[in-house]
């Protein structure tokens, strides 16, 4: 996509449930089962938009989690919706960068014309779930099933190996990457959809139990369920309607070609995938970095977002970690970061956290977000990505124009 | 090389499914060697062993065993494994990189020591009552 060339397409609607705990509390009835709850969501994000549900031609279902015991859900939801689609209909993604995907598709829908309104839309309710069937599922993901998984390495667990090789190389203490914790609850504080809303201080922090060393309890994200929908279309039908709209105006996606860690001597903390994704976006927007107002990362821990705001080159290596710490990423400096409150206080159900993200810049972009608004934002940076960020889609969205 | 066997009193912690692709490298540890494939072709190493080269899609490799010797990249202490690994939680791994010029995960030893980062380790050969597998440890005299 080139900026100015190619029509751009918007978000007009969305809806959201708060993350946090879908499921009932043992004993207790559910309110619904995950087609229930994103079908009340879809309908919302459809009324926002001010768009009938005959118009809606592409739904994108992010792919479920495996706690989700209905199984060809996209289909199923289809049915719940009363929709019929000319375009397409399928459920997408892989790991943490299945909302992204699902959003990026549906984009894409607009642009090749197969679709007027798309939905872009998934539902995680895995709390539910039993623990040790979700570290089984997430240590076969990202590790080779007979040579790594056997070591019992979860998904933060490669995190934390980031985390270890930061804090030797650039003499770094947990301490001061656990400030990233702290200002992501800062943030959470004023974002009503937030996992967590109680005030959080580095003493509190750095006393939980240790979860994947050195990062503890409260370093790494906690299970978290979730439901939200994004209507999109082209720019020219959202100006047609009236309604607040952004819209995107860059897009940019790198695989590196290793999964969490290749087999040979490398650099594991550079995340060359997220510097190539997001200067493709970036130029594709005809912006740079300095010009963009807010960013919201995907970082599921602390050293997360402090290893991907240097690779895209916000902060140079080894001193991104000053960030939190001194109130640059902060709503109020000079480069907001999460401030939904990311992964660890917004909170982090997987496959959907690259939607609530998107969500996120939208509010913030038409300046609705409230206590945690920044001013004056105008162009905000979205990235999710799977593995070790092996690979990364990066997104820029453009407020009222 | 023959590389040290370390006596394990549990199982290996997950079944592992041998194929023809890995059979030699599952085969090399019962005589303590840890082998790797070196694609015919263009020399690359490869761990795991694999059926085409990354480098150079060669679809021949030779079987070489490595020295052990290398150097810890990453350490982290992973607590509450699922049970169904069978492993005693908390467990150390590591990230390894070989003097060949490999890089691998796996399981660090011994459990009590704290590892440091960029100090010499050693591949060992780990024997379980179903079966030979691997770690790293510390190698002697290291911090």
């Amino acid at each position: 996509m080139v900026a100015g060339s190619c029509p751009r397409v918007a978000i007009l609607g969305a809806a959201a449930t708060p993350v946090g705990r879908l499921a009932p509390r043992y004993g207790a009835i559910a309110p619904g089962l995950e087609h229930d709850i994103l079908a009340e969501v879809a309908a919302e994000a459809m009324a926002v938009a001010g768009v009938a549900p005959a118009a809606i031609d592409a739904a994108i279902f992010t792919q479920n989690p495996p706690t989700t015991r209905q199984l060809g859900f996209g289909t199923f939801m289809m049915a719940q919706l009363g929709l019929q689609c000319r375009g397409l209909v399928t459920e997408v993604g892989q790991l943490g960068l299945t909302g992204g995907v699902a959003f990026d598709l549906a984009c894409a829908q607009i642009h090749l014309g197969q679709a007027e309104y798309a939905l872009a839309l998934g539902v995680v309710r895995q709390s539910l779930g039993e623990m040790s069937t979700a570290m089984d599922y997430g240590i076969r993901a990202v590790g080779d099933v007979n040579f790594q998984a056997p070591f019992a390495v979860p998904p933060i667990g490669w995190y934390a190996f980031d985390c270890a090789r930061y804090m030797h190389e650039h003499g770094v203490s947990r301490a001061q990457i656990a400030e990233v914790a702290v200002k992501s609850r800062r943030h959470a504080l004023h974002n009503e959809r937030a996992q967590f809303r109680e005030p959080l201080g580095l003493a509190e922090v750095l006393a939980q139990r240790p979860i994947v060393e050195p990062l503890g309890l409260l370093e790494v994200p906690a299970r978290a369920d979730g439901a939200i929908c994004l209507v999109v279309c082209s720019e020219h039908r959202a100006r047609e309607s009236g309604r607040p709209y952004v819209t995107v105006a860059g897009r940019g996606f790198f695989h590196e070609g290793y999964h969490q860690i290749g087999d040979t001597h490398h650099d594991m903390t550079a995340f060359p995938a997220a510097r190539r994704a997001v200067d493709q976006a970036l130029d594709a927007a005809e912006v740079a970095l300095a010009d963009i107002d807010l960013a919201e990362l995907y970082a599921p821990c602390t050293i997360t977002e402090i290893l991907v705001t240097e690779a895209i080159g916000m902060f140079a290596r080894g001193e991104g970690w000053r960030a939190a710490q001194e109130g640059v990423t902060s709503v109020g400096g000079s480069c907001p970061v999460n401030t939904s409150g990311g992964c660890l206080s917004r909170g982090h159900p997987p496959q959907i956290t690259g939607l609530y993200g998107l969500l996120e810049l939208r509010e913030q972009l038409l300046g609705c977000a409230g206590k945690r608004q920044v001013a004056g934002a105008r162009l905000g940076l979205h990235s999710c990505e799977l593995g070790n960020y092996n690979a990364t889609l990066a997104h820029v969205l453009e407020g009222p124009r | 090389m023959t590389l040290p066997l370390v006596e394990m009193g549990l199982r290996r912690p997950l079944p592992i499914e041998v194929t023809m692709v890995t059979l030699p490298f599952w085969e090399g540890l019962q005589k303590q060697q840890f082998l790797v494939a070196c694609c015919s072709q263009c020399a690359r190493l490869s761990f795991p062993p694999r059926r085409i080269c990354p480098g150079c899609h060669g679809r021949e490799f030779e079987w070489r065993d490595v020295s052990g010797r290398g150097r810890l990249y990453s350490a982290t202490k992973v607590h509450g494994s699922p049970s169904i690994y069978g492993i005693l939680s908390p467990i150390r791994v590591a990230i390894v990189d070989l003097e060949e010029g490999l890089r691998l995960v796996t399981r660090l030893l011994p459990e009590g020591r704290e590892p440091v980062l960029d100090s010499p380790v050693e591949l060992v050969i780990t024997r379980h009552p179903d079966g030979f597998h691997y770690a790293a440890r510390m190698a002697a005299g290291s911090a």
